[in-house]
């Protein structure tokens, strides 16, 4: 169990540090395409392609660590009243289990789109010629991690770690 | 049994896509009798674009979607076909082309599981800028926005500098003179109210898209008889009408357009227009390269047609 | 009729779902699923492939981009010199006015607008450099909280603005006037929320902190000195776009350059300050970002339940006096806002919604920036309000707080909306003067 919690700590961690990858070569990439139409009259011809696979696999390889760092927002009216511990427990691994329901099933309907994809050899009809799994494919890892820490978070509850909320200020709002 | 089926549209209700769904859905209202029923959802508001529509349908998240296809080109190369540049000068020659392709259309969209109920044609494209682009030397350096990669090719080799913008950017490039040309049909043109900053266009006829207006094929096969037939009625009367009307559609875009104060250069010189075919040819080849067998099949039989219709209409002039 | 039902449905499993505590992405996408199911009767792979598609749609889309980039571009400055600069220099200016430094929201905001259209990353970007500065110095957090939900979302209002273009392409109405018809508005709007500060403030000085004392001419240039910085990222994102030289769309990379460039200037940069406020960025980013990709599949199930649809036809079927028809249809956005994002509010409402105001008589301009304030009143409400979500996210205060202090400028926002009824020339003035 031990070994599995911290393999998807660390599967987390790579997924945050890809995130941040992403994020900055968006930022290349548009200077880079600013830079070539303003001197050299001409373009990447891929910016809006690209930032845009950009964006959506930036933002799932870094949801299971947003998660585990507090960083994604709820309403927490019921959980700030529940006096019982227990309850709360319960409470959370429901919430868990819901969100984890949702996502499976998102996750299974991607896995469908990808293998088509690839099925088909399908491409982006942009000079790139993208392989259209390839963008989904990051989306898919991205869910993947992020399931496994809603696992590994409910095993945590259930062992008697303390919750999410529990772990003092959230790391958003240092 | 009555029928509700959503119809996703990328485009604007007043587009003449939107039209055309609109006459669509009265004409199957009334052949079935009132029993299917279209609920349009013009705008993307559905939130599918055209390109999420060829799945969209294949797997019944709507029965019947009015799709733009070339962005569909690198899932299927046919879908291309009809935004090859300068493949056709006129509407008449691109319905020309779509009857050639009609059976490679139905044959191909089978395998995504959905029936091609008719082709909507958009107002042959061409070029708004702040000046008339009538010769080569007008086009050189031009900084202007294509809309696909084709057009990037076409004219970088025409000695443009074309570049890739997204669509929300196009305006306030225009404004601040980050670009000059927009390559487009009137209409869109005129939708995005281009005319504020852009004063001219230049009829290139370009190419002159279609969208395509399919039904998934489980649907289509659990429809009773007369249902299917009032589909297919509805579909071929509206075909007819929307291809029959384009023209109509582009003068009432161009006095539009003139009310506006856009300068319309309808006749582009004929040797410049060659100019700009000479640029397209390696494009076109390439497509065929990759089409294979049919598309070599096709562009073959499209071209032995135009050039009896060519043929015919100067024997005809020439009497 | 049907379309009543199907809102108050929709609604009940969202306040359900959220109230129970699930993660708000994760609330709105399970509302949607459980709406489509069992309001709309589809079968489970029906609405596996809608969610994925319309997920993959939304979340690949060019234009989020701003919310990641400006995110670092305000963790940067966070973290660098130049938020302590900026607050040092302000000091001295703002002494006499009332509520002082509580206007940076307000002037931030408004300033932010003129180069970005996302109120997400609007209010993300203004609200990660002032509330934290703010609070310091023992501002009231209410007030700093609300003025920063309200006038987030000015930059849908003053160009450039996606949903304004959105709306000139499907009203068929020139983007240049919409463009200009936003700016007064826009100005007028931070105007009010200023006004109000300046009121409160006076009513209760202890909601601002005590003067420092008196403006002295070494202060000011002190002041000015330490505005440096700013001035030179301010001018440089937005130099860039109104020469044409950077697109709106790219200005929030540009943004992250210079403030990258400026924090070495200023001797402040390491490798942690880079690092540190990219994480902080990606974290950010990927609750709002999420919880935009959820609510764009909300939004696809509510169009196919055709609530708007229901309800807009509803209206027009009423044949009201114009201003009977203005009252209902505003009374229908407000509706519309409070589970829909923006741009979904416009074009699913609009095709049924502007002819029969045009033919109410309504100018197509007007009726523009009429909707543009009925999407901004909707950020603010709850359930479903990206800048409620956006603060909570960035300050980590109860949503219940953040709705709380968001109130009274939502109540502020709707007197703007009286007033342009009353007043379509404040609308009209301007495009009517430059756009032939
Ligand atoms: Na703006
Ligand atoms: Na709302």
């Amino acid at each position: 169990m031990r070994h599995f919690l911290s393999l998807v700590d660390l599967l987390t961690r790579a997924g945050a540090i890809m995130a941040a990858v992403i994020v900055a070569a968006m930022v290349g990439h548009i200077l880079l395409e600013i830079v070539l139409r303003a001197v050299f009259d001409s373009s990447t011809y891929v910016l809006d392609e690209f930032v845009g696979y950009g964006v959506a696999a930036s933002t799932f390889l870094g949801l299971g660590y947003t998660l585990e760092q507090g960083g994604l927002i709820r309403v927490n009216i019921l959980l700030a009243r529940i006096r019982s511990r227990a309850m709360r427990q319960l409470t959370e691994v429901t919430c868990v289990a819901a969100c984890f329901g949702v996502f499976a099933m998102v996750w299974l309907y991607f896995w469908s789109s990808i293998s088509r994809n690839w099925t088909r050899g399908a491409v982006s009809e942009t000079v790139a010629q993208v392989p259209l799994w390839i963008p989904e494919g990051l989306l898919l890892l991205g869910l993947s991690i992020f399931l496994l820490q809603l696992v590994a978070y409910a095993i945590r509850i259930v062992s008697g770690e303390p919750m999410i909320g529990e772990r003092g200020p959230v790391a958003a709002a240092e | 049994q009555t029928y509700v089926w959503d119809m996703p549209n990328e485009y604007p209700a007043t587009s003449v896509q939107g039209e055309g769904d609109r006459h669509f859905a009265e004409l199957l209202k009334t052949k079935s009798q009132g029993d299917i029923k279209i609920v349009h959802h013009f705008g993307a508001s559905l939130g599918f674009r055209s390109k999420d529509q060829l799945d969209a349908v294949a797997d019944g998240a709507v029965v019947i979607a009015n799709t733009f296809v070339p962005p569909l080109g690198g899932i299927n190369p046919i879908f291309v076909l009809s935004s090859l540049p300068f493949l056709v000068s006129n509407a008449s020659e691109a319905y020309m082309l779509y009857e050639v392709a009609r059976p490679y259309y139905d044959k191909e969209l089978a395998r995504y599981n959905q029936k091609l109920l008719y082709a909507s044609p958009w107002p042959a494209s061409g070029l708004w800028g702040s000046r008339t682009y009538d010769k080569p030397e007008a086009v050189k350096g031009l900084k202007m926005r294509t809309y696909d990669p084709n057009g990037t090719l076409v004219f970088k080799a025409a000695g443009a500098a074309p570049v890739q913008l997204s669509w929300a950017d196009i305006v306030p490039q225009l404004t601040t003179g980050g670009i000059e040309g927009v390559l487009t049909s009137i209409e869109s043109g005129l939708s995005a109210s281009f005319n504020d900053y852009a004063k001219h266009f230049t009829a290139l006829n370009y190419d002159t898209t279609i969208n395509m207006v399919t039904m998934n094929l489980d649907t289509w096969n659990k429809l009773p008889a007369a249902g299917q037939k009032a589909v297919l009625d509805a579909a071929k009367e509206t075909e007819l009408f929307l291809w029959g009307n384009i023209d109509k559609v582009i003068q009432r875009n161009y006095d539009t357009a003139a009310k506006r104060g856009v300068t319309i250069a309808e006749k582009v010189d004929p040797a410049f227009r060659r100019y700009l075919q000479e640029q397209a040819e390696p494009v076109i080849a390439a497509w065929v390269k990759r089409a294979g067998k049919d598309g070599e099949a096709l562009i073959a039989e499209y071209r032995q047609r135009q050039k009896v219709a060519t043929t015919v209409a100067a024997n005809g002039s020439a009497n | 009729m049907e379309a009543f039902i199907s809102a108050a449905v929709v609604l009940a499993l969202i306040f359900i779902a959220l109230g129970f505590g699930v993660w708000i992405f994760s609330g709105l996408l399970l509302v949607a699923v459980a709406s489509l199911a069992f309001v709309a009767d589809f079968s489970v792979d029906r609405i596996g492939v809608i969610a994925k598609s319309v997920m993959w749609k939304s979340a690949s889309t060019w234009e989020l981009a701003a919310i990641p980039l400006f995110l670092w571009m305000g963790e940067i400055i966070f973290r660098s010199d130049i938020s302590e600069r900026l607050f040092r220099g302000l000091t001295p200016l703002v002494e006499w006015l009332p509520g002082r430094l509580l206007h940076t929201n307000v002037m931030g905001c408004t300033l932010f607008a003129a180069v970005s259209g996302s109120t997400s990353a609007t209010t993300a970007t203004v609200g990660k450099i002032t509330t934290t500065a703010l609070a310091e110095r023992g501002y009231d957090r209410s007030l700093s909280l609300g003025s920063l939900a309200g006038a987030g979302s000015l930059g849908l209002l003053i160009p450039p603005s996606i949903i304004m273009i959105i709306y000139g392409v499907l009203a068929e109405v020139s983007i240049a006037k919409l463009f200009a018809a936003g700016v007064i508005p826009g100005l007028m709007v931070a105007a009010i929320f200023s006004t109000y500060i300046m009121i409160r403030c006076v009513m209760r000085p202890e909601l601002a902190p005590a003067s420092l004392g008196g403006i002295t001419l070494r202060k000011l240039i002190g002041a000015f000195v330490d505005l440096v910085p700013i001035g030179i990222l301010i001018v440089a994102v937005l130099g860039g776009i109104y020469s044409g030289i950077v697109t709106p769309s790219e200005a929030a990379a540009v943004g992250v350059f210079a403030a990258i460039v400026l924090t070495a200037i200023l001797r402040k940069l390491t490798w942690s300050v880079i690092t540190d406020s990219l994480m902080a960025a990606v974290r950010t980013s990927c609750m709002v970002c999420s919880i935009l990709v959820a609510a764009a599949v909300l939004a696809t199930a509510i169009g196919y339940m055709h609530i708007p649809d229901g309800l807009t036809k509803a209206i027009a079927a009423m044949e009201l006096s114009p201003w009977t028809l203005l009252l209902l249809i505003a009374a229908l956005y407000i509706v519309l806002g409070l589970f829909l994002d923006g741009i979904s509010i416009v074009v699913m409402s609009l095709p049924v919604t502007l002819p029969i105001m045009v033919q109410a008589g309504f100018d197509p301009v007007w009726f523009g920036v009429f909707l543009v304030l009925m999407v901004e009143l909707g950020q603010v409400t709850p359930p479903v309000g990206f800048n409620l979500f956006v603060l909570q996210g960035i300050t980590g205060s109860n949503l219940s707080t953040v709705v709380y202090a968001a109130f009274p400028f939502f109540l502020l926002m709707c007197l703007a909306v009286v007033i342009i009824s009353f007043a379509p020339s404040i609308v009209l003035y301007l495009p009517d003067l430059l756009v032939k």
